[in-house]
């Protein structure tokens, strides 16, 4: 229904001072609300939509890739995910990140890391090359106050897999994920994002993942503060263990080229 | 909105008319609801009350399931499964009828998937990924290698292996109607090579539609 509610004058109507002020108040009690049903569809072009790129809101673009440059190179990921609640069986716990190596949760651990927890990509330990996409210089946002939707795609290139101590197993996999950093500078993984890439399907090949986060994402999950400061991929080593779901932390890989990206859409639903 | 052209001018010292005061107000309550980019200046700063934008819309579907294995088959017993055939078939949950106003839909299926079995690796059975739109399968978006007639190592057709995530993606322009999108799947057998005993499973997954204009 049209916003502008307009009483015409009738035939034979006295004409009064209340009667014009009673119009001339619909048309602006009207023009004052418009909503949706007033603009016809295609109503409004770019140049009047509240830019994607607003300045500051992704200061170093929407993606990130490392390394740049040829690379002879490679890291080596020998970190894998506890279990939940500790020990070496049960259902994994994905939201936990090792707190081992130089720059940790970045970039290798330069040694076994079993059971440890989650590392983010970084190349050679350098943070500044993280698998990471900063949001709005790291100031927290709420994505319904913006209006955004974040479509983010990660990969990497996984040059070998295999278990402890070079072993190869068709079971050994190379886990990667999908996370954010809320306003309190916590962590999380969106766990629907988890990918398990085992050896004899990957090695010499690349894990992929992808997802739409919305704000029910990052308000969901807790024991985040409904705000998103970044989103980063993860990465672990594992092996798919026997019904008691054990986990054998032993997997490595060598990994060399990544890169995410994060494209903000204003979206509804379908 | 289009150009106005005063239906009506009182003239001074003429008998006032209640068509008169009706056509003063009518052109510009009629266009409620025609109001479209000649109304706006380039700098107005939109803002948006309704969670529905203007120009894109977004459809997800999303699961998660726990990766964790079953011994009987190697697979969780809670994974979707599609049949170990050579037949297109729609991944559980990953399908989306929507009604679309034209205009070109993006489609991502993302999902992690795995097989289980006991063989070595080069008897395992190959599954590729598919996107169908309105029951056609598109061949160029397939995942996997077309040559199933080769029996050499490297050249066997889809994804093998116990577990992957895969991707799989495409743009289509569309006609306005309903469209239905389905993220599909089949198991390739090579000749001479055994077949999983197990049916495709799969865990973590998602599909994304957008609507741009």
């Amino acid at each position: 229904m049209p916003t502008i509610n307009y009483t015409p004058f009738l035939e034979g109507e006295d004409l009064t001072a209340a009667g014009m002020n009673q119009r001339v108040n619909e048309v602006a009690n009207g023009l004052n609300a418009l909503d949706d049903s007033s603009v016809e569809r295609h109503g409004l072009r770019y140049v009047h939509m509240p830019l994607l790129s607003a300045p500051g809101l992704f200061p170093a673009g929407f993606s990130k890739e490392a390394p740049l440059a040829a690379a002879s190179v490679l890291d080596n990921y020998d970190n894998g995910l506890p279990a939940l609640g500790g020990g070496g069986t049960g259902p994994t716990d994905y939201q936990t990140f090792s707190p081992n190596g130089p720059n940790a949760p970045y970039g290798p651990t330069g040694a076994p890391d079993d059971g440890a927890g989650w590392k983010i990509p970084a190349y050679q330990n350098v943070v500044a090359d993280a698998a990471e996409v900063i949001i709005n210089g790291g100031t927290a946002i709420n994505l319904t106050t913006q209006r955004l939707k974040l479509l983010v795609r990660a990969s990497i290139e996984v040059v070998e897999a295999d278990g402890s101590g070079g072993s190869v197993n068709g079971t050994n996999s190379f886990i990667v994920g999908i996370g954010w950093e809320d306003g309190t500078t916590t962590r999380h993984v969106l766990e629907r994002t988890v990918r398990w890439c085992s050896h004899d399907a990957i090695e010499r090949g690349d894990c992929v993942t992808s997802t739409l986060i919305t704000q029910a994402d990052i308000a969901a999950s807790g024991p985040g503060d409904g705000t998103i400061a970044s989103v980063f991929m993860v990465v672990a080593g594992g092996a798919r263990g026997s019904a008691t779901g054990a986990l054998d932390n032993g997997a490595q890989a060598d990994v060399r080229y990544y890169n995410i990206s994060c494209l903000p859409l204003h979206a509804g639903d379908l | 909105m289009g150009w106005k052209y005063p239906r009506r001018v009182p003239q001074a010292n003429c008998v006032l008319d209640f068509r008169d005061l009706n056509d003063g107000f009518l052109p510009t309550v009629e266009e409620d609801g025609n109001l479209g980019e000649q109304n706006w200046s380039d700098r107005l700063q939109t803002q948006l009350t309704r969670t529905t934008d203007l120009n894109t819309e977004v459809s997800m579907r999303t699961a998660q399931v726990s990766f964790i294995l079953d011994a009987s088959d190697g697979l969780d017993s809670t994974a979707a499964k599609v049949q170990n055939t050579q037949s297109w078939q729609t991944i559980p949950g990953l399908t989306r009828t929507l009604v679309s106003t034209g205009g070109t839909l993006y489609v991502l299926g993302t999902f992690q998937y795995s097989i289980g079995d006991s063989l070595a690796d080069d008897d395992l059975a190959y599954a590729r990924f598919g996107i169908q739109l309105d029951g056609a399968v598109f061949p160029i978006l397939v995942n996997g290698d077309q040559d199933f007639y080769s029996e050499a190592d490297g050249m066997e057709v889809g994804i093998g292996g116990f577990s992957q995530g895969v991707d799989v993606e495409g743009s289509f322009p569309v006609l306005p109607g309903e469209h239905t999108v389905d993220i599909v799947c089949n198991v390739r057998n090579l000749p001479g090579a055994q077949g999983s005993a197990s049916a495709p499973g799969f865990y973590n997954r998602e599909l994304i539609v957008v609507e741009m204009w």
